[in-house]
């Protein structure tokens, strides 16, 4: 990729990221913080990995991933004021992302985006770009060593949503207004793939994959009930219009395969952990432009 | 959900592998004798003073400051409570302490005021009754 357009996409990705900037406090979580499990749980959700790696014969393909999200247990939501409330986080049961790769020899590039629309109650605006180069280990093993990041948003009503603001058990968020909420990770990750070439007559090709993850999330809470609200159901203002940003660096490890259906239709499917976040699965589905 | 839970399931829909250990847990059995510092201001801090939050630092609620741990023994020992006849805390006498009667559930024991913290679940009984051992004996500045 020449220098200039590396340059524009580290841009467009910073950029991205700054524009989440803009909560009046601002309160950096320790990595054992309940709230930083949680916002780097929904973090990992939208690490982008190779679900497959790129075609090694150059053309461009152009398709999509989507990744399973585990639902969250009310006690593991309980994360709010030291654990005394609960976050409505379980809204979209998969995470979606378009996706196009290209490789140049030895090299792949892979650029996915989640477009801002608005399913499930969320409003994604993730984009995500990962460089990487093959390595040969053996007549029948490739390396490929991948480097990637997302930046971006997810807006949705978590602190208090709809449900939370009409029930009167909710003493923070009863009678405000549902909260606009975002979280914003900007996230990198360095992976070493082990792709095993053996089986490329049956145009299969699995792998396995450890990497490391570097994350900078922050979740701006945005909700109010006013005094006036207050009056209404007998209970105290409220304002909250803080930033939460916990850091974390964390591994993972995946195991998947990429199986050339046809010519131009690639499919690829992928487990993937991580530890004291998610276990999920992604699958992915690309045709040949 | 752990992960050792729901291996059999993982093809299907995946799981969580989170390690949760909210503020208010860490408390698993009551304190006889706690210490401000380690085991009341941890709890008093997360849940009402954490930056941003009503008791925080930066615009403590009625002066009320609970994120300090020095600064919130001094606004709430032996101060008059803004919002109640009674002082926040006096030492010895939790059922005269404002700052544990509010913890209650019951709206009475509350003196009609809104359950503290202002959220959907009560502190667990373990930390209400370790506050109150605090206050009990003495509430001292340890």
């Amino acid at each position: 990729m020449p220098l200039s357009r590396t340059v524009f996409a580290v841009g467009v990705l910073v950029s991205l990221h700054a524009g989440a900037l803009g909560a009046q406090g601002r309160r950096v979580l320790a990595n054992g913080d309940p709230e930083a499990q949680l916002m780097g749980y929904y973090a990992a959700v939208m690490q982008f990995t190779p679900v497959g790696l790129p075609s090694r014969d150059g053309r461009f393909e152009f398709g999509g991933t989507g990744t399973v999200i585990p639902a969250v247990s009310l006690q593991d939501r309980i994360v709010g004021f030291g654990g005394t409330k609960a976050e409505h986080s379980n809204l979209c049961p998969v995470y979606p992302r378009l996706t196009a790769s290209k490789g140049f020899g030895r090299y792949g590039v892979e650029v996915g985006y989640t477009p801002p629309l608005t399913v499930c109650g969320a409003k994604a605006n993730v984009v995500a770009l990962a460089i990487g180069r093959r390595l040969t280990l053996g007549q029948t093993w490739d390396g490929y060593l991948r480097l990637s990041a997302i930046a971006g948003s997810v807006e949705a009503s978590t602190t208090c949503d709809s449900e939370a603001v009409a029930n009167p058990l909710d003493l923070t968020c009863y009678g405000g207004t549902p909260s606009s909420d975002k979280i914003a990770p900007l996230a990198g990750a360095l992976e070493f793939v082990a792709a095993y070439q053996g089986w490329r007559g049956s145009h299969l090709e699995p792998y396995v994959s450890a990497g490391i993850r570097y994350e900078r999330i922050a979740f701006d809470v945005n909700y109010s009930r006013t005094v006036a609200q207050g009056a209404l159901v007998s209970l105290p203002a409220m304002e909250d219009h803080n930033r939460l940003q916990a850091n974390l660096a964390r591994l993972h490890l995946a195991a998947g395969a990429a199986w050339d259906l046809s010519r131009r239709l690639r499919l690829g499917g992928e487990l993937y952990y991580a530890p004291s976040a998610l276990l999920t699965v992604r699958g992915r589905g690309a045709i040949a432009l | 959900m752990r992960l050792r839970a729901c291996v059999p399931m993982l093809l299907l829909v995946g799981c969580t592998d989170l390690r949760m250990d909210p503020a208010v847990n860490h408390i698993q059995a009551v304190i006889a004798d706690p210490s401000f510092r380690n085991d009341i201001m941890p709890v008093f801090r997360a849940t009402c003073g954490s930056s941003g939050a009503c008791h925080g630092s930066a615009s403590p609620l009625y002066g009320l400051d609970l994120e300090n741990d020095s600064l919130a023994y001094v606004t709430m020992v032996n101060v008059a409570s803004a919002k109640a006849p009674i002082p926040r805390v006096r030492p010895g006498k939790p059922d005269s302490s404002f700052v544990y009667r509010v913890l209650s559930p019951d709206s009475a024991t509350r003196l009609g005021y809104y359950r503290m913290p202002l959220t959907e679940y009560v502190l667990p009984i373990e930390t209400r009754e370790t506050i109150k051992n605090w206050i009990t004996k003495g509430a001292l500045n340890n």
